[in-house]
């Protein structure tokens, strides 16, 4: 090392570290804590704990229809929770052991990973699992007779509709929100392999 | 292998200065450095010591960095705020309640590097050798000299501006 960079060096380990607070020990310590308690934790035991409420209501053939739209949102949200988690733990476990340009490169290829089953299959499986699960409830409501058939349709629909149309509309926003990062990410490994040559 | 929290207390401040590399002061860097935390807690046992302790923290605090850097990108241009900022006859006053560290200045200009050039120069000044940085990086150890040339002169180009 010359005699400038020692100098550079030495003027940067002068930094005062401790007036800008960065203290990690006791943010690691923080972390650990938040890692225990996460927010994914808490919305899933949330998630399974509403889904729970409206099955022992509807098998007390207590249902309200609003609440089958709302516990179909609940689905939804306890569907894509999940997903989010293991999909961030799967990023990030990349990032962690790859250098930046890998990592980018990674990252390129989950995007466009979850961009296909958006575009592709998503929003087709997830109606289709939906249409069966709806289908499935209120068949055995009916045949129990929780329910007349007619209200049982118009609820059914109702239910169906607003879960299509979220899924649908998430989806689109989605899409276009992949798109734009991946064309990001994609000037960004450019940019590194410039910088390489 | 050790736990987290001994290994920090070695390496701890060094983190800190790569913090520093990628975030300007305040909210900013407060929140790298909480991601960063979050990260190592994650990270730390999958260490395989397949390098050293250092160079596996580094490479995690620098992935953290570097994305939070393109993140930024999103946002209007924050570098030639600092560059701004740095050349400014009459700094803002947080700048100058903690500015006042050589240390500091040098951080704030190299925060006006190209991400590639901030990187090595970075890991530079905390005197690695260019193995330990082309591992680090991901990249060879004849790219480590390359980027450290140019991001040397980019450097010296910076702080002349600054005092000139």
């Amino acid at each position: 090392m010359d005699e400038r960079l020692r100098q550079l060096s030495k003027e940067w380990k002068e930094m005062d570290v401790d007036a800008i607070a960065l203290d990690l020990n006791k943010r690691v310590k923080t972390a650990r804590t938040g890692e225990r308690y996460s927010f994914v934790f808490w919305w899933t035991l949330l998630g399974a704990g509403g889904l729970a409420y409206w099955l022992l209501r509807m098998a007390a053939g207590e249902i309200h229809p609003a609440l089958d739209v709302l516990s179909a949102a609940g689905i939804v949200w306890l569907a894509g929770t999940l997903t989010y988690s293991s999909r961030k733990v799967m990023r990030e476990n990349a990032e962690w052991g790859d250098t930046p340009d890998q990592a980018v490169a990674g990252l390129i290829r989950l995007h466009q990973r979850e961009l296909f089953w958006w575009t592709d299959r998503t929003v087709l499986m997830g109606s289709a699992a939906f249409v069966v699960f709806c289908l499935s409830c209120y068949a055995w409501m009916w045949t129990t007779g929780g329910d007349t058939a007619q209200s049982t349709a118009y609820r059914m629909a109702l239910s169906l509709a607003a879960v299509i149309l979220a899924t649908w509309l998430l989806g689109r926003c989605r899409v276009k929100q992949l798109r734009c990062e991946v064309k990001r990410l994609e000037d960004i490994g450019e940019q590194l392999r410039d910088a390489e040559d | 292998m050790r736990d987290l929290d001994s290994v920090l207390r070695d390496h701890e401040r060094a983190l800190a200065r790569a913090v520093a590399s990628y975030s300007r002061p305040g909210p900013e860097r407060e929140e790298l450095a909480q991601v960063v935390a979050l990260a190592l807690v994650r990270a730390w046992p999958r260490f395989r010591g397949e390098s050293s302790e250092l160079t596996y923290l580094m490479r995690i605090a620098h992935n953290c960095g570097l994305r939070q850097a393109l993140k930024r990108r999103k946002e209007p241009e924050s570098l030639g705020e600092t560059e701004g900022q740095l050349r400014s006859s009459a700094p803002n006053p947080e700048e100058e309640a903690i500015g006042r560290q050589a240390g500091d200045r040098l951080s704030a200009a190299v925060r006006t590097l190209p991400l590639a050039s901030r990187q090595v120069i970075t890991l530079a000044l905390e005197e690695l050798s260019h193995r330990d940085i082309a591992d680090i990086l991901g990249i060879s150890t004849n790219a480590v000299g390359v980027r450290l040339h140019r991001a040397r002169k980019q450097l010296e180009d910076v702080l002349g501006g600054r005092h000139g």
